[in-house]
Parts: C-alpha cells; structure tokens; sequence
C-alpha cells in the first residue's frame, strides 16, 4: 500500500508538533498548517488521504471549515481531534455525523488508537475508490458490448427487395438476451428467426450472440434445402452440446416466400406471431392447432418435426408482428404486467393506418402513456411487410439511407428521376429534389449527434397521386422541433449571416414549398411527412 | 463537384461542375478567398452545374459579399433549367446578373 498522505490543520502549533512526533515512524506522510486560509490552499492543490482538524480555531470553525473544504474536495476523509466534551443533547457528534466521511477523536489521544483510526478511515476510502474504478470500467466494457452486440442484429429498418422489416430493440441492462434477424436466401426468400435467451444481463448477451454466429453458419452451410424445422434441430443440438445447459432459448424460425406469398414458420416456445389480415381488416394470432415445440436447450434429443410446422397463405398487404415477451411483460407502478392480449389489441388499434415501419414505435411510445413504464426484460418488436414492386409503377416507393451525404445526393438525384418518368413534371421533380436534399443533409449535419447507434438507417416514401406528392420521412436523429406553417420566400433570406446559411435558410425553402408539414416524435423514431401540391393540369 | 478558374479579359471566370451542395460548398469559399486576393471581379460559369441546394446559393451569396466590400462583383451564366428554377423558387436570382452567356458576363463588367 501507497504512504498515507495526511494534513493537520490546527491553530495551535504544539499540537501540530505533538502530531509530527505521534506519527514518526510510521508510513504516513504528515503535513502540517497552522492557518485554515493555507489549508485550504494546500488541500486544492494536493490530493491528501485524509485529514486532521481542529474543532476551534480563532476567526473560523472547524465546521465551518469543512464545508469550504467540500467543496473542493467532497470525499476526503476528516478526523476532527477535538478537547470538546459534547453537551448532554449530544450536538457535537450531530454536527460531526451531518457528513458520513467525517470522524472524531478525543484530545489528549491514545497514539496508537489515532494511528488505528487513520489506517481505517484511509483503507475503507481506498477501497471505496477501487470499487468505483471497477464500476465505472465495467460500465464502459459494457457499453462496448452494446455498441457490438447492436451491430449482430439488422438495423431499425431493412430495405430489401421484397421486403420492408421495421425493429425497435430495447436491452433492460444495456445489453440484451433477444435476437433477431432476416437473411436472403434467394429471389424472394428470406430466413427470419427472433428469439430470447432466458434471462438477460451479460450471460443471457453471451449466448444471444453465440447463437446469432450458430445461426449464420447453419444457413450458409452447404447446399442443403433449408426447412424450419432441421434449422431447429441443428441450432438446439450445438445449444445443448457446445453451449452447456445452463439457459435456454424461445425461438420463432420462418422462411418467407415474397413471390408466393407464402410464410413457413415453427414457433419453439415463444409468443405467437402475429399477422394483420387485410382481407378480414383484424389481427390474426397464427397459431392453428398450437403447433410447434419447445424451447431450444431444454433436450438436445427432442425432435422439431415436420408436421408442426405451420404455413400461412398472406396477402401483398399483409403485416406481421412479432416480439419477445418483455415487451408484454412491461409491468405499471402496481406490478400489473401489459399482458399478451392487450399487447394485441393495442397493435390492432394502430396497424390499420399506420405505416408498418412505424408500428413497433407507436406501440413502444403507447406503452408508458397506458402507465407502463417498468421494464422487467429484453424488449424486441419487430413488423415485416412485403414490398410490392408493383406498387413503384403506380407512384409509391421505399427508399433506404445510411446518413451520408453521399447517399442523399445518391437518393435526390434518384429521387428526382423517379418523379419526372411518373409525372413528366420537371418543376415538381426540382422542388421534391430541393426538399429531400435540405431535409436529410439536415439530418445528417445536424440531427445525429444525441444519436446512441452510429448509422441508423433513414427511410424516404414517395407517393404520387393526382393533387399531390407526398414524401414520409423516418429518422432516428434526435428530438428537434420547427416551424411547419408554410411560408413564402423573400430575398431577405440571402441577406442573412453565415450562420443562419447551414441551418436556417433550408428549413425556409422547405416551408415554402410544401403545402403541408406534420411532424411526429413515436418513442426515438421522428416521422415527418411533407405534401407538395401538384399544378392542376 | 469541380472547380475551374482561368483569366478572360481580365475578369476571372469560375467553372463549377457537378452538384454545389451542402457536402462541398465550403470549397468553394475556400477557392473564393485564395482568388479574391487579386480580384474582385468574377464570373461564374455554370454550364456544368447539374444541382445547388440552399448552402451551394448560400456558399455563392458569402462570395458575392466579400467582392462586393471591395467594389467588385459576381456574375453568373450558362445557368442550365434546374439551377435556374431554384434560383427561381428560392428567389435567390434577385441579388445576382444572370447572364445566357459567358461572353456577355464578362463583357458586362468591361462596359
């Protein structure tokens, strides 16, 4: 251990002496002051271990002195030697236990008892010291683990093809026992698996991504037909053989086939998928005959057969939902969980005119305003749509960014070609152009900085009708509010500083091209939707 | 985006290609200042400018001030039909001469 690096300050110099000599000889470094005004100075300036005070000294009191002395230093240890005797209503030891690092010795002192104390009061700071150093380099080894464990799972939007997958992934301790993800495996096939390793902290995120890697290898092993039910069968033996038998894991593994519309999938213990069916306009829970298994890890001989594969026939429109159970386990100040059902009937009161993109954020930002504001798990939530190709010949269409400047200008110019082939209208395309490129470079400069994941992606919808053109825009940039009311140009605006030319005169440009601007915060998702009216033909 | 400067009749002439945008408009200031130590007279050639945006007008607009201290001034040309109908819409036109053609441009100042 470090020398003890000890002040006394008293204004008596006999006592300071007397001190000197007590602690000859021991490995304590002693300094000495006789003014509390030097005191002061020498305890800014030099991170002493503890500290030696006089209760009394002339012009200020050791009390006094202490707060002072908090200020700059608010966990240094203080031994008050006082010759005080407390009065009967013990306010002297009040005064010395208003402040938890503070202690007390009666003058004259046994030696080896003021040593004893020294020694104890420095140790248990010391100790107190290590423990927050170790803290603090857990947390940051944590924070890394999130920012790569966040980087194992899709992105809060995935463009694809054929398909549109909107996510929202919320870990209870920074990092997370859910999973997720969607993999190609040919012209309109994707692989979707999501599932929750019991539990969550770090070993629940241990296998979460030990899994996510078993995963990737099974689907790229070979030429081998992939079917749900094998994948279940792999993926649970290398749990219970190579990952021990300590957790286990819910899952939902599927195959989508975009060009047929058809969804295999094989539910291994976990919350039921649910679809919205636009042919009967309801949510629909696909669990016909409560087929399925049980949850991976808990035998490595079970057998995920064929025939408790369930295949659903969808629709172009349709949606599906899916989520890990924290997100129903959200429990209000009662204790009171959300609950499965209500979960659904919640997602059924948003899903008919909502965006599918935007479902999982609607429904997380619902959740606190119905007083559900506890998380007790992992919370996953993801919405999967087909995207119709079909639907790009009738002037709707998806576009996916990473926030570059490169790919805004990419996506404006584009953006601007998708409008002139649809419209012919070459003053309609510059004015879409112009909006795009000032609202996403604003975004990217600007809009990013409070942002926890490093390229979250931004999402461009562009529908064409007759009277107008209206463009929806999602980011995950930070909380930022303006003036939506339209308003007209003047050339004043070109008169403004420097400053105002990166910040101010697009958001002008912009309200006075659209017709109409909404704007709208669902849990960290911003959606903005600007209309451009069209000139009547 | 690229930049082109060359001396025509004594006014210097500034080629700018491609799009002015946010992600290169601090170029062009940055050209602006080294050119603008011998001249205060320009010409601006967009001929090959596909695209400006707010701080592209913007980046032109704090070039046009530093000139117009010193007595001179910018003209712009060639203007193809996008830039001009932004020019147009965020009425970015008015503080600037407009010229079809270069020649003129350059003529302008000489007169």
């Amino acid at each position: 251990m470090d020398n003890i690096s000890l002040i006394a300050i008293d204004d008596e110099r006999f006592n300071l002496l007397l001190l000197e000599e007590a602690l000859k000889g021991e490995d304590i470094d002693v300094t000495t002051c006789s003014s509390a005004d030097k005191g002061i100075e020498l305890i800014k300036a030099n991170d002493f271990d503890v500290l030696l005070l006089d209760v009394i000294m002339p012009g200020i009191d050791g009390f006094e002195l202490r707060k002072i002395i908090r200020e700059s230093r608010p966990h240094l240890p203080i031994i008050y030697l006082t010759a005080i005797v407390d009065t009967i209503d013990n306010s002297l030891i009040e005064k010395i236990s208003q402040d938890k690092l503070t202690y007390y010795m009666r003058k004259p002192f046994v030696r080896d008892e003021l040593v004893k104390m020294i020694r104890s009061t420095v140790a248990k700071k010391r100790s107190e010291e290590q423990s927050k150093e170790l803290y603090s380099g857990i947390m940051e080894d944590l924070a890394l683990a999130a920012e790569v464990q966040r980087l194992l799972i899709p992105d809060w939007v995935m463009l694809d093809d054929d398909v549109i997958v909107s996510s929202i992934y919320e870990p209870s301790q920074k990092i997370s026992g859910d999973m997720f993800d969607m993999i190609r495996l040919s012209s309109g096939k994707y692989f979707f698996f999501i599932g929750d390793i019991a539990g969550h902290g770090v070993q629940a995120a241990l296998y979460m991504s030990a899994i996510q890697s078993v995963l990737k290898m099974i689907i790229g092993m070979g030429n081998w037909d992939i079917t749900t039910h094998e994948v279940l069968n792999r993926l649970n033996w290398v749990f219970c053989t190579e990952l021990g038998q300590e957790k286990y894991m819910t899952c939902m593994v599927g195959i989508f086939d975009f060009a047929a519309n058809e969804l295999e999938f094989f539910n291994a213990g976990h919350p039921n998928l649910a679809v919205f069916n636009p042919l009967t306009g309801e949510v629909e829970l696909l669990n016909p005959g409560n087929k399925g298994g049980i949850p991976v890890g808990w035998d490595k001989y079970y057998e995920y057969k064929k025939d408790e594969v369930i295949n659903y026939k969808f629709s172009d429109d349709s949606i599906f939902f899916m989520t890990t159970d924290g997100t129903f386990e959200i429990s209000n100040s009662n204790d009171q969980m959300l609950g499965f059902d209500k979960m659904i009937k919640l997602l059924d009161s948003l899903v008919h005119d909502q965006d599918s993109a935007v479902i999982p954020y609607r429904v997380r930002e619902a959740l606190p305003q119905m007083g559900y504001s506890v998380p007790i798990d992992d919370m996953t939530m993801i919405t999967v749509k087909k995207v119709d190709r079909e639907q790009e010949k009738k002037g709707f269409k998806y576009w996916m960014i990473h926030p570059l400047m490169l790919e805004v200008n990419k996506l404006c110019t584009e953006c601007e070609k998708y409008i002139i082939d649809y419209t012919g209208e070459i003053e309609l395309s510059v004015k879409i152009e112009l909006i795009l490129g000032e609202f996403l470079n604003n975004i990217v400069m600007h809009g990013l900085e409070n942002s926890q994941q490093s390229r979250p992606g931004i999402l461009v919808q562009i529908k064409i009708t007759d009277k107008d053109v209206i463009i929806k825009i999602l980011d995950k940039g930070k909380k930022w509010s303006f003036n939506t009311s339209p308003v007209p140009i003047s050339e004043d605006l070109w008169n403004k500083d420097e400053q105002f030319a990166t910040s101010g005169r697009g958001m002008t440009i912009i309200r006075s091209l659209a017709s109409e601007i909404s704007r709208n915060r669902y849990n960290d998702l911003n959606e903005t939707v600007f209309k451009i009216r069209r000139e009547p033909r | 985006m690229q930049l082109k400067s060359y001396d025509k009749n004594g006014i210097t002439v500034v080629e700018i290609e491609g799009r002015l945008d946010a992600s290169c408009a601090s170029v062009l200031k940055a050209k602006f200042r080294e050119l603008s130590a011998n001249q205060n007279n320009f010409v601006m050639d967009l001929s090959n400018m596909d695209y400006i945006d707010s701080t592209g007008l913007g980046s032109i607009v704090s070039c046009l001030k530093v000139v117009s201290t010193a007595n001179g001034d910018i003209k712009l040309a060639c203007l193809k039909d996008k830039p001009r109908m932004i020019f147009e819409i965020t009425r970015a036109y008015k503080i600037f001469d407009i010229f079809d053609d270069l020649n003129a441009a350059v003529e302008s100042f000489i007169q």
